[in-house]
């Protein structure tokens, strides 16, 4: 435990170096500060979704990046710390930038919400955000510890973005009405079925496939 | 005491590698069944031409990765079996490796230390001695990044001994410093040779080779050529210094082509 603490806080205090951090909080913020601006619960949905899928995903990949840069799965491999816990870390770390980014977000609107009763958090919403963030890590993880984040950086982004935009883009970019409902209505029993018990219980076992995929991958890796 | 047997090291070329190797083979020995010991109170050094296999047979050592066939034995313990055990006793440093930037270097011994499972005392104390060592004791506090490259490469060493390591495996520990910080490097590996500590290092700088190591194992294409002290080296090539010797070795095993 005591490993895992200390190596949360190495990443927090690199990114408390960062020179772009300023920008990595006022981005949350602001999209909380709308949260409490909106009556509009559509946008308070895209605006909740943006702030902590941001966030979080720039947490992620500038810490992954920075690490990678530095070699420091060579550094942690050369100690005697056993691979399993770099391994599960990085799951912990996942989850741990997720909660920043929620709060983050939702700061502004929490507080409006108890002193003025105005402004909107849906946690039906956040939870959403968290499905589509813990399917596109847990795919993207084992990856990341066979190939390293700098042969992935290509695709990172747009794919991440891909995700977290699709249900957005898609009905604006189509004019068919057709596709347009057969898309909406995918996306809701997509969402029906994430939300409910059965939903939880497929994103478990996705963790832990994706954690064994990614503890065989980096016991076997060499540098 | 380190005692390697039959190392072995087969890599999987990529296309890439294939291509910019100019070579159809799928595969390259990396290292091809090599035998040393390392005793403590020596320094041993690998010298090689790059791509020798040097910086893979120390990759080895230090459990980084995993040998296609052979042995190590640290203090007779097998290093394929008790990876963990093994990196308690070791230290590895390569030039590769970079210290993060934003890190002072009193919080990355802290933070190092902490990964050997020391006490914040046992840190502490060792702190004070490594810094007092190097000289880093007005740097405690500043940025890692601010610090000049022989600064950095003394933090390193200091990080990588933090845990007082019985075998301390250099990959080129002189590679790319000034000549002070060499020197002050190069001091340092004959201080812990002093201490009864096991030092590995690998080196394609003859001098280094010549004036630091008590033993020498000349390595081409991933086969130790010749072991043993610098006279030995010299008697048995009939050669009047290692240069010398290390190219007749060298063109021999090209088949009488350099």
């Amino acid at each position: 435990m005591n490993i895992i603490t200390n190596m949360f806080r190495k990443d927090l205090i690199l990114l408390k170096n960062n020179k772009y951090i300023l920008f990595f909080l006022i981005f949350p913020l602001s999209m909380g500060l709308s949260l409490f601006q909106t009556s509009n619960i559509q946008q308070a949905a895209v605006n909740t979704i943006m702030g902590i899928l941001f966030t979080a995903y720039v947490l992620v990949t500038y810490v992954f990046g920075l690490e990678d840069r530095n070699k420091f799965n060579i550094v942690f491999s050369s100690f005697p710390v056993n691979r399993n816990l770099i391994v599960l870390y990085k799951y912990i770390f996942i989850i741990l930038t997720f909660v920043i980014g929620v709060l983050l977000t939702c700061i502004i609107p929490f507080t409006t919400i108890v002193f003025s009763n105005k402004g909107v958090i849906n946690t039906q919403i956040i939870r959403f955000a968290f499905i589509v963030y813990i399917i596109y890590f847990m795919i993207y993880l084992p990856v990341y510890f066979k190939i390293g984040y700098y042969k992935m950086r290509k695709v990172n982004t747009p794919s991440y973005l891909l995700v977290i935009l699709m249900p957005f883009l898609i009905p604006k970019l189509s004019k068919n009405e057709v596709l347009n409902k057969i898309f909406i209505s995918i996306l809701n029993s997509i969402k029906n079925v994430f939300l409910n018990q059965s939903g939880i219980i497929f994103l478990l076992i996705l963790m832990f496939v994706s954690f064994l995929i990614s503890l065989n991958i980096f016991s076997r890796r060499e540098f | 005491m380190l005692k390697v047997n039959n190392l072995k090291k087969v890599f999987k070329l990529s296309k890439k590698q294939m291509a910019l190797g100019k070579t159809k083979d799928k595969y390259k020995n990396a290292v091809n069944g090599i035998d040393f010991t390392a005793n403590p109170g020596q320094i041993f050094g690998l010298l090689g031409p790059n791509g020798a296999g040097k910086t893979t047979t120390l990759r080895c050592l230090a459990t980084l990765i995993k040998p296609t066939e052979g042995e190590i034995f640290f203090d007779n313990i097998n290093a394929l079996k008790n990876e963990e055990q093994v990196r308690k006793k070791i230290c590895f440093l390569t030039n590769e490796l970079k210290l993060d930037e934003f890190f002072t270097p009193n919080y990355t011994i802290n933070y190092f230390g902490s990964l050997y499972g020391l006490t914040k005392e046992q840190i502490q104390k060792k702190k004070e001695i490594l810094f007092k060592r190097f000289e880093i004791d007005s740097y405690q506090e500043t940025k890692i990044g601010e610090l000049s490259t022989g600064m950095k490469q003394k933090l390193s060493i200091a990080v990588s001994l933090v845990h007082d390591p019985e075998i301390i495996i250099f990959d080129e520990p002189t590679n790319g410093l000034d000549i002070v910080t060499a020197r002050s490097v190069t001091d340092y590996l004959v201080e812990l040779k002093n201490k009864g500590k096991t030092v590995i290092i690998s080196t394609h700088i003859m001098s280094v080779a010549q004036h630091l190591c008590d033993e020498i194992a000349i390595i081409i294409d991933g086969k130790i050529k010749i072991n043993g002290s610098l006279n030995h080296i010299l008697q048995s090539t009939g050669k009047e210094n290692l240069e010398d010797a290390f190219f007749e070795l060298y063109v021999q095993s090209k088949g009488g082509k350099e």
